[in-house]
């Protein structure tokens, strides 16, 4: 198996050096940028495998480059990177197309798996968020909209509860008397479902999940 | 302080300048019919000074006195600029009339002089209400001060403003008899138009500079707050830092702490609440990291009070967490926990080695009554779910939901 090719985008020159130390081993990183417009520049240059992508970042944030790759064909798999770790960060960013979402205190370990698991198509839901993807599926009725994309079958849902408990994808292949693939492909299904229902606006999405404008704090 | 400056497009988006300008206009437009239909052409002259001047007076100088009257420093120049040149464009325009003029001016200066009057006493009443904003609830009950204290600068004002008024009826009175009613309407409407021309900039521009300071003390509050919190926090924990380097578990441990810390209160949960399950499974958490080197995750999802039953099912978490820190050292730990008021989920997992379930030691098989003993004692669950090489999970459930189905 070829080496990985990531280009990093971070707006902290300091974070991109620890992250390129420790992916020295595994990935090759063919391109680095710090704000939205090099960031776009840099992934049609090299046309790496992953993009590790930082939520926030100036002149848009990590979504106008999700947005500026959505719907073309030969587009890298991306993995959304921030130290924040509130709702409000991690959905819309997921929901924008990145196929996975870590936080910057991940281990290199962990960071490695997830690389290589977008790098192949696949999703990587840290338990952090499998459980507000749960919750954001998991709405009272009435707020719910009656479209079928909007729901989580009954598989889909323990699933995603077993992520969220910390279970890998072998053991919740064992657990549910699945293979592992067919984990990945429950995964991924939640995934999409996440990312096309788009009826709404992703902000009136999130709110009505009562993912947003929850806490006192968002309101300042 | 910022000021607009720049070109016309800015400026329109002043509510001041906007007011200004078409005061200007509507001034311009009655003065021009007035003397236009007076003396007919041949005070064409006349009209071409006005239409000259008067947009000088809107477009510039009425701005430009808005501008100067939002910093303090300047007021009298902004007052005196317009003044003058409307003192001199009645001067030119009524030569024949000594006497008319000089009264008029005197109206005139009365008059701007009680709209300044006005203007600061609104300000001043903004300014109250901007710190009382910002003033807890409670505080707005319990002060004490002269809040509702008599208008005496705005009742002085508005009579200046009258006496005015009274004085230029009385100059231009003896021509308003033998004028029609067309000319007693021009009258009013140019004078009307000069009032508003004065006088609403300076009330925009007082209500303005309320809302400024009211929003610049808004930020320096909120400034303060965040100062505060840092400095008891984050500096805090960085000089600890520079303190303990030589001692590696230490500093992570610091960090960690600190770092949880910071996004509960980013999150809005200014300190971790006691009096609710989720406030208690996080400093559960935190305090099982601090005593065991152990790194924990946890996602906590809904929220419900704190009482006796939630007390237990904290202290089995804790247990279940101290077990996975002691058996499943180095090994990530994470807690997901689902809580509702009708019922709560909590899910401990560590990665470690695991156990034979049918093979328990008898001091672990302690443990895990203290685990199950005690959620049975408050009418829950606990299962504990283990296979060797693959870790083990705790599950410990209050009410008969069973939230994996839910």
């Amino acid at each position: 198996m070829s080496r990985c090719r990531v280009v990093l985008v971070d707006d902290h020159a300091l974070f991109r050096a620890g992250v390129r130390a420790e992916l020295a081993g595994t990935c090759e990183i063919v391109g680095e940028a710090a704000t939205p417009a090099e960031a776009i520049a840099a992934i049609v240059a090299s046309a790496p495998d992953v993009v590790l992508l930082d939520v926030h970042l100036p002149d848009g944030g990590g979504q106008a480059v999700l947005e500026a790759f959505r719907g073309i064909a030969p587009a890298p798999a991306f993995l959304a990177l921030s130290v924040s770790d509130a709702p409000e960060d991690v959905v819309p960013m997921v929901r924008a197309g990145a196929r996975g979402y870590v936080t910057k205190t991940i281990d290199a370990a962990a960071l490695i798996d997830a690389i290589e698991r977008v790098r192949h198509g696949d999703a990587y839901f840290s338990p952090r968020l499998a459980a507000f993807v749960l919750q954001a599926f998991s709405a009272p009725e009435q707020q719910r909209a009656d479209d079928e994309l909007d729901q989580l079958t009954p598989r889909e849902r323990e699933v995603l509860h077993h992520l969220a408990r910390g279970y890998p994808y072998k053991q919740i292949g064992v657990r549910l008397g699945i293979s592992p693939r067919t984990v990945e492909t429950h995964v991924g299904a939640v995934l999409r479902k996440l990312q096309l229902s788009s009826r709404h606006e992703a902000s009136h999405w999130a709110t009505s999940r009562g993912l947003l404008g929850a806490d006192p704090g968002a309101d300042a | 302080m910022s000021v607009v400056r720049g070109g016309a497009p800015q400026r329109w988006h002043d509510p001041a300048w906007r007011a200004t300008a078409m005061t200007g206009a509507t001034l311009l437009a009655a003065l021009g019919i007035a003397l236009a239909a007076r003396d007919g052409a041949p005070r064409l002259a006349a009209v071409a000074l006005a239409a000259g001047v008067l947009p000088v007076i809107a477009g510039v100088l009425g701005p430009g006195a808005v501008r100067a009257l939002r910093e303090p420093g300047r007021r009298p120049i902004a007052v005196a600029l317009p003044l003058t040149i409307v003192l001199a464009l009645v001067v030119v325009t009524r030569m024949e009339r000594q006497r008319d003029v000089v009264l008029l001016a005197i109206a005139l200066l009365s008059a701007l002089g009680g709209l300044v009057l006005v203007g600061a006493d609104l300000h001043q009443r903004a300014q109250r209400a901007g710190h009382r904003a910002g003033r807890s609830p409670w505080q707005q009950m319990t002060t004490t001060e002269r809040m509702r204290a008599f208008p005496w600068r705005g009742v002085v004002g508005a009579l200046l403003v009258a006496w005015a008024a009274l004085l230029s009826l009385g100059v231009v009175g003896p021509h308003v008899r033998a004028a029609g009613v067309g000319s007693i309407a021009i009258v009013l409407l140019v004078g009307l138009a000069g009032l508003a021309l004065v006088g609403v900039p300076v009330l925009v521009g007082a209500a303005a500079r309320g809302d400024r300071e009211r929003l610049a003390q808004a930020r320096e509050d909120e400034r303060q707050r965040v100062a505060a919190h840092l400095h008891d926090s984050v500096l805090q924990t960085l000089s600890l830092v520079q303190r303990q380097a030589s001692d590696p578990v230490a500093v992570a441990r610091l960090a960690r702490h600190q770092e949880r810390a910071l996004r509960a209160w980013m999150a809005g949960r200014p300190e971790l609440r006691s009096d609710t399950l989720a406030g208690a499974l996080h400093a559960v958490v935190e305090e099982v990291e601090r005593e065991e080197t152990v790194d924990v995750e946890v996602t906590v999802i809904g929220d419900r009070m704190l009482d006796d039953v939630g007390d237990a099912l904290v202290g089995a978490a804790r247990e279940a967490l101290r077990n996975a820190a002691r058996h499943a050292a180095g090994a990530s730990v994470v807690v997901f926990a689902e809580l509702a008021a009708d019922g709560a989920s909590v899910w401990v997992r560590d990665a470690g080695p695991g156990f034979d379930a049918a093979a328990v030691a008898p001091e672990r098989r302690g443990v895990r009554d203290a685990i199950v003993g005690r959620m049975a004692g408050v009418g829950g669950s606990a299962t504990i779910d283990s296979t060797p090489g693959e870790g083990t999970e705790v599950a410990l459930r209050l009410s008969a939901a069973d939230g994996e189905r839910r």
